[in-house]
Formats: C-alpha cells, structure tokens, sequence
C-alpha cells in the first residue's frame, strides 16, 4: 500500500458544466460558445450556445461537494515522490439534460 | 458562484496550452469537507492499495473506501482566469465516491513477535511509520487498535506478544500492586519501570500492557495509569476461551473468576466476551474471534454461518456489527444473507440456503 497527501493548494474557483455530450475541439478558434446564467425566482436558468445549438439547462447545489484534486510533485530530483492538491472544492454545477436544439433565428 | 447579477454572459474557451492539467473529483462528506474547508492543519492522506478497490482515504480520525463511479455524462471542468471567461481545464467522465468504513487492521502479517527468551537476537519487524503507511485505517484508529491489543514498541518497531508473555506480565503487575499495597487507580509507571528492570523484566512490554488494560492512549507519556478492572477481566476470559477453543460454560466461568485478581472477580460475564464465542450447545461455547472474519460481507456471512447455520440475533451482532459504520446498514446486510424468524425463544439469523 502507497500513502499519497492530499494538501490544500486552492487556486481559481472552478466550474463544473454537466451535459450529455462531448466538447472537441474541431478547428484552430479556442472559442467554445457562451453560457448565459438568469436568474428567475431564486433558481438559476443556464443555456449554452455552441454553434447554432443551444441546450438548457438548471444551477443546481450539489448533494455532496466534489474536490478538484489535482496531481503535484514533491521530494527532490533524487527522491521524486507524487502528491495531490485539492485546487478548488465545486458546491454547484450546471446540468444540461436536455438533448441540443438548433438556435432560433 | 459569487453572488451575481440578474444575468451573466460568459464566453466559453478551449485552454490555449496543448497539455492540460489532469484533475480527479473526489464526492465530500460533510465531515470531510469541514475538515478541508475548516482544519488546515489536519492530515488528510490517500492509501493506494494493490488493486483499486483496496484505496482508502483517511482523516486523523475516519476511513473511507474510495470507489470510481463512470458515468456517461461530460463533467466539464472551467476555470475563471479572466473575469467574464471560462476556459475549460479538463473534462472528466468519472468521480471517486467516498464511503464511510471501519480501518481495517490486520497485524498478522505485518507486525513480528517478540521472542521474550531470545535475549541476544532481536526479530525485525515493521516501523511504526511503516504500519502507519501500510495499514488502511486512520492514524488514530491505528493507535488506539495497537494501544489496546499488547503491541509492544521498541526503538520505533513494532512487536506482537504471546497470550502466556502478556499473563505472566499480568501477573507480575498484580503481584506487584498487592505487594505495594496499592489500587488500580493510581499506577506510577516509573516505579513499575523501576521494579521490572529490578526483576529484569522487559520495561517495554510492561507499558504495553498497562497502556492495553488502562485505555491509556497509545504512545501517550502520561505518569499514572488506571487499570480498568473490566479489561483485565475481558483479557484473561478472552485469553483462557482462546487457548481451550472449546468448553463447558460452568467450569469456563470458574477457571475464569479463579485467574481473576480479587477486585475483578464480580465482572465475570459471558457479555463481556460477545464477539469473541458462539454457543455450540445449551451449555457449550466456542472461541470464534470477529477479527477472524473476512471484511467482505459477502465472505463473512459464509463463514459465520459455516460455523452454524442458526444464529441468535444478539449473538450474531457482535461479529457483523463492524461490516458498516451505518447500523441500518448493517440490519439490511443481516436480512440481505440471512432469513430472520421471530420465535418465542427469541429472534433468530438463518442461514440462506443458496450462497
């Protein structure tokens, strides 16, 4: 059995989108889409426009928070051993159940 | 996210960098996240086992196993590095979920026995430290398991000592408390380590059965002790019932009250023991130690009821009861392999008949 530490190393906050399909990057743009966040009756509307598809979505709070470990090497050249920092702890995601649907113009 | 406007519109990139960094989620437990969010200081360390589903996460005080739950859905990971742009750092299609467990301790094939007549040649064995990294349980449930259970500790590693080593080192404790006139609440140690070394007694191996019968915690260097009569009667049955195997009740109770010092001969009772026997008859028990028994539920209904088929409820508890830390997780594993059936005799465990 290996023992890895786990320290806390927060850095940016991150996000977590939740979707039912993949994201790959298919030209030279780095440019993803746009997510639009409204907020309506203390709930929180997302949609996401990717290209001419938008899909909607909900902010909800996670049940259990997730931790964003991330790996980290310490020890020296002659001793390398592997940690894991925890970089940020998400308390709420952006899900996307439904299927993509074409913008309207 | 912050507090926020009505309405935000946030620009969604790819990383500029050709190699992003690699992220695990990790599902948080209300106690784990107070103790990342509120305890810097605590340690909090991942035991990788030899196969993945022997990992544990640890707290100074909590074990939990550690499963990968894959899902279809993306798990998109962003990161703000300007104020109205996400980029996206990495994107997952699992988390590792985290349950809540008992450590599990297993010293056997780890931790050496001291060979008390061998006074030349010491036996190597494990580091504390090495136990420590090695072992899947928390620190603390680790000393308290070898502070409790006569692990001896000499120049940093770790020793097992014999049944008949640890009575006979009771019994000089016992003598020597008689001798002095003194009680079980107030134990000098140095005195005791002064008269061991006069009698050349190992120093070590008396504080490790002080710390196992007082709830001295493990390590601790403390001046006193106080001996607790119900661990020095809970001892010595366990030890008797371990080396007979087999017995009649009656006279198990009586060889029992006989090798009891006079101040702990009204504990003797068989509920002291539950965990560590079975009834093999109205009047016959058997030495049956839980921490004999396999972790996997699974395994352990099977080997408790190759052992007998007809448990009752509050005698098969004790063996089972550790398989959860959630109790009513534990009652739904009792029916899960077991068929209840409520009697006028009491409520009882029965074997399943298919495995």
């Amino acid at each position: 059995m290996s023992m890895v530490q786990i320290t806390r190393k927060f850095g940016d906050q991150i996000y977590l989108v939740e979707l039912q399909a993949t994201v790959e990057k298919m030209s030279e743009t780095l440019d993803i889409g746009t997510l639009e966040i409204v907020k309506e009756n203390n709930k929180k509307k997302a949609a996401i426009y990717v290209g001419n598809q938008c899909m909607e979505g909900v902010v909800e709070t996670l049940q259990k928070p997730l931790a964003v470990l991330q790996k980290s090497r310490v020890g020296d050249d002659e001793s390398p051993a592997h940690g894991l920092n925890i970089v940020s702890i998400i308390k709420e995601r952006i899900r996307f159940s439904s299927r993509p649907l074409p913008v309207k113009l | 996210m912050e507090e926020d406007p009505a309405s935000q519109r946030i620009p969604l990139k790819f990383s500029e960098y050709e190699e992003e960094p690699e992220f695990l989620l990790l599902e948080l437990d209300k106690e784990l996240q107070n103790i990342i969010e509120q305890n810097p200081d605590e340690q909090v360390v991942l035991k990788a086992g030899s196969d993945s589903k022997s990992s544990v996460l640890c707290t100074s005080n909590s074990t939990y196993s550690v499963r990968q739950l894959i899902q279809s859905n993306s798990l998109l990971l962003f990161q703000s590095s300007h104020p109205s742009e996400w980029t996206l750092q990495d994107s997952k299609h699992s988390y590792l979920e985290l349950e809540q467990i008992y450590g599990s301790i297993i010293i056997e094939d780890k931790i050496s026995y001291w060979d008390e007549d061998a006074f030349e040649k010491i036996p190597s064995s494990i580091s504390f430290q090495e136990f420590i990294c090695q072992v899947p349980a928390s620190e603390n449930e680790i000393k308290s398991f070898l502070g409790s259970n006569f692990i001896m500790k000499k120049d940093n590693t770790l020793y097992r000592m014999s049944p008949s080593y640890i009575m006979t080192l009771m019994d000089w404790i016992f003598a020597v408390i008689h001798q002095l006139r003194a009680d079980f609440s107030t134990i000098n140690v140095e005195k005791f380590k002064e008269l061991a070394r006069a009698d050349e007694i190992d120093t070590d191996a008396i504080i490790s059965v002080l710390w196992s019968i007082s709830r001295t915690p493990f390590l601790s260097p403390v001046d006193t002790v106080v001996i607790n009569k119900s661990l020095v009667c809970f001892w010595i049955g366990r030890f008797l019932l371990e080396d007979v195997i087999t017995i009649e009740i009656s006279r198990f109770l009586l060889k029992w009250r006989e090798k009891l010092p006079e101040n702990c001969k009204d504990l003797v009772s068989l509920d002291i023991l539950k965990g560590f026997y079975f009834y093999t008859g109205a009047d016959m028990i058997q030495y049956f130690s839980s921490s004999q028994l396999p972790r996997d539920p699974t395994r352990c209904f099977q080997v408790l009821f190759q052992a007998k088929s007809k448990w009752l409820y509050d005698e098969i508890w004790p063996f089972v009861e550790t398989l959860a830390v959630d109790k009513s997780k534990v009652e739904a594993l009792l029916l899960k392999y077991g068929r209840k059936q409520v009697t006028k005799n009491g409520v009882y465990i029965n074997s399943r008949s298919t495995w």
